[in-house]
């Protein structure tokens, strides 16, 4: 599926791309030490791809298997083009870079948005 | 009344509500009054409105902002200002990688956080996730209810950032962030304020980026164009050249207000009610009969207002585009430590603007100009290289010798004043009310916050007439 001239990421692909990211994000000691109190029920929809929408349950800092749909009320929505996200996820791209903070968009309190970004970073830097 | 100087305002004639101060808070406190109905006047002492934006075509046409410039999302009420008035906007340069000279060595990375050093970006990640959260836990019209107030108000923010486990390289970024955000040494604040801070403005991420943060889009025809759209919408109701030296209080019998009588440069002006929107250092030397209550004064001494010399270098063209560059860079070295792209979408040529902040404003002020000029163009020399050393124009201004303003780009409490005299920032001492940025509890320091503590300082006054 395309957006426009942009190549889309399939919902199969990018439900892969968020599991080995969650999967990283527990790997992760630095993630783990900093995100250790933290709780946060996650959707994340992309934009372009119908039925590409997951949820990601972090418990006090450890992420839960993903699911295909949304579930429950979430504490977060994060927003997409499905190819944006899966450079995130993948951990290709920088998820604080100026493109980045404008192409993602992150409903939810500061503190929880701040620790989704500190996770994702983590990953990006491989910490 | 009458716009013109030297015209006694005749005492017999009551003006329902005198505003101090023609900034964008004391403006947008008489706008709300007039709409109401209220009769206003509003006293400026400069021969300008605008108070800390001031927007200068200067030679060659260039635009320069010398004081604020920027807006950002969930800044509503000066977006909606800009909306209503019809001005347009333009996004903040922010293509390229941004810069930060660190150690002597110059690092590329993308985004707030400088990623260049992964063990220093992880650090400063942590140092974000840590102020986010203390930051969130206080209430921004209360920092002194927090339970852990009076320690965070007893500790300084350079305290804290030592006593934190990151490495060197974060805690001198951490410093960076104090002297650029509030805009003060973090050995003048207190944890407390620094938390109210972040806290008032959503958070350090909302704050200190450029996309989807407080440093996003730019007023085309710039900033002090809110005021100037204000001022007109009032017309003869504002009086410029017009300080205010003295406010006389005026009680009823019964003990409520009754109003008072503004004393100003070139004549009086008797009121219901006064606003008075300037910083609380500045309100603090304007003479009051009677007395100010202890509390409000002793306020007033503990609050200062922050340092920044603002300067801009001209370029033929945005040379650092060239090389992949945003414009944006951070430094640990020299006077310049944070910079931007001030290009205008309009101009074939290219502008760095450059911030002075706390200590080395302090240095940077006792520079004679030329020297000073010289400091800064080696600064951006060492980021940018060798194109920077010969800018085509140069202006700056010193906040700190700006008579009715005396510093950039807020006021701020020294440590312990939030916990021991923190309600006198907004209680009003008879007729007396405050406004300004410094009162705002939302984008507190911003031109956003500036408007909320005008609008806000307005509607308790208009509920004060209407139940007199």
């Amino acid at each position: 599926m395309a957006d426009g001239e942009r190549e889309s990421v399939s919902a199969d692909e990018l439900e892969q791309a968020l599991r080995e990211y969650a999967d990283r994000a527990n790997a992760s000691p630095r993630a783990r030490r900093t995100l250790a109190g933290w709780s946060c029920r996650i959707h994340v929809e992309a934009t372009d791809v119908p039925g590409a929408a997951f949820t990601h349950v972090v418990e006090h800092g450890e992420s839960r298997p993903v699911s295909r749909g949304l579930a429950g009320v979430p504490d977060l929505i994060v927003r997409g083009h499905s190819m944006d996200l899966a450079e995130i996820f993948w951990g290709d791209a920088n998820p604080a870079s100026n493109y980045m903070q404008g192409a993602i968009s992150t409903q939810g309190r500061a503190d929880d948005v701040m620790k989704l970004d500190a996770m994702a970073m983590f990953v990006f830097l491989g910490q | 009344m009458t716009q013109f100087p030297g015209v006694v305002i005749a005492e017999s004639d009551i003006t329902d509500v005198v505003v101090v101060g023609a900034g964008l808070a004391g403006l947008a406190a008489a706008r709300a009054l007039g709409d109401a109905g209220a009769s206003v006047v509003v006293l400026e002492a400069r021969d300008r409105v605008g108070g800390r934006t001031h927007s200068v075509v200067e030679d060659g046409g260039r635009l320069i902002e010398y004081g604020g410039q920027w807006v950002g999302p969930t800044q509503d009420r000066v977006l909606a200002l800009i909306d209503e008035f019809g001005l347009s906007t333009f996004p903040q340069p922010a293509d390229g990688d941004n810069l930060q000279f660190a150690g002597g060595a110059l690092l590329r990375y993308g985004g707030a956080v400088p990623t260049g050093d992964p063990v220093q970006a992880a650090d400063l990640i942590d140092a974000m996730v840590e102020l986010t959260s203390m930051a969130m836990e206080l209430d921004p019209a209360a920092p002194w209810a927090h339970p852990l107030a009076d320690a965070l108000d007893a500790t300084t923010f350079e305290s804290w950032i030592g006593a934190q486990p990151y490495c060197d390289g974060a805690k001198e970024w951490l410093r960076l962030l104090s002297r650029t955000l509030f805009p003060a040494e973090p050995g003048e604040i207190s944890v407390l304020h620094a938390l109210f801070y972040l806290r008032s403005g959503g958070g350090p991420e909302r704050m200190i980026g450029i996309v989807n943060s407080a440093q996003q889009t730019r007023i085309s025809g710039g900033a002090q164009r809110l005021a100037q759209r204000l001022a007109e919408l009032l017309g003869s109701r504002v009086r410029l050249a017009s300080p205010v030296h003295r406010i006389e209080l005026r009680n009823a019998g019964n003990g409520t207000p009754a109003g008072a009588t503004v004393r100003f440069e070139g004549g009086s002006a008797a009121a219901r009610r006064v606003i008075v929107a300037i910083p609380p250092a500045l309100a603090g030397r304007i003479s009051y009969a009677p007395a100010l209550p202890g509390l409000r004064d002793q306020l007033t001494q503990r609050s200062f207002m922050g340092a920044v010399i603002k300067v801009h270098a001209c370029y033929d063209r945005p040379f650092w585009r060239e090389d992949g560059l945003s414009g944006h860079a951070t430094s640990d070295d020299g006077l310049v430590r944070l910079t931007f792209d001030q290009t205008h979408p309009d101009s074939p040529e290219g502008m760095i603007v450059g911030f002075i902040d706390a200590r080395h404003a302090f240095a940077a002020a006792a520079l004679p100009p030329a020297q000073r000029r010289a400091a800064v163009v080696a600064d951006l020399t060492r980021i940018f290289g060798d194109q920077a050393s010969r800018p085509a124009g140069y202006y700056e201004r010193s906040w700190l010798d700006e008579e009715w303003s005396r510093g950039c780009y807020t006021g701020m409490m020294s440590p312990g004043t939030w916990t021991a005299l923190g309600p006198a920032l907004r209680e009003p001492a008879g007729p007396v009310h405050w406004a300004g940025t410094e009162t705002a509890v939302t984008w507190n320091g911003y031109m956003d916050g500036a408007i909320r503590s005008g609008e806000a300082a307005a509607a308790a006054v208009l509920d004060e007439l209407g139940a007199a």
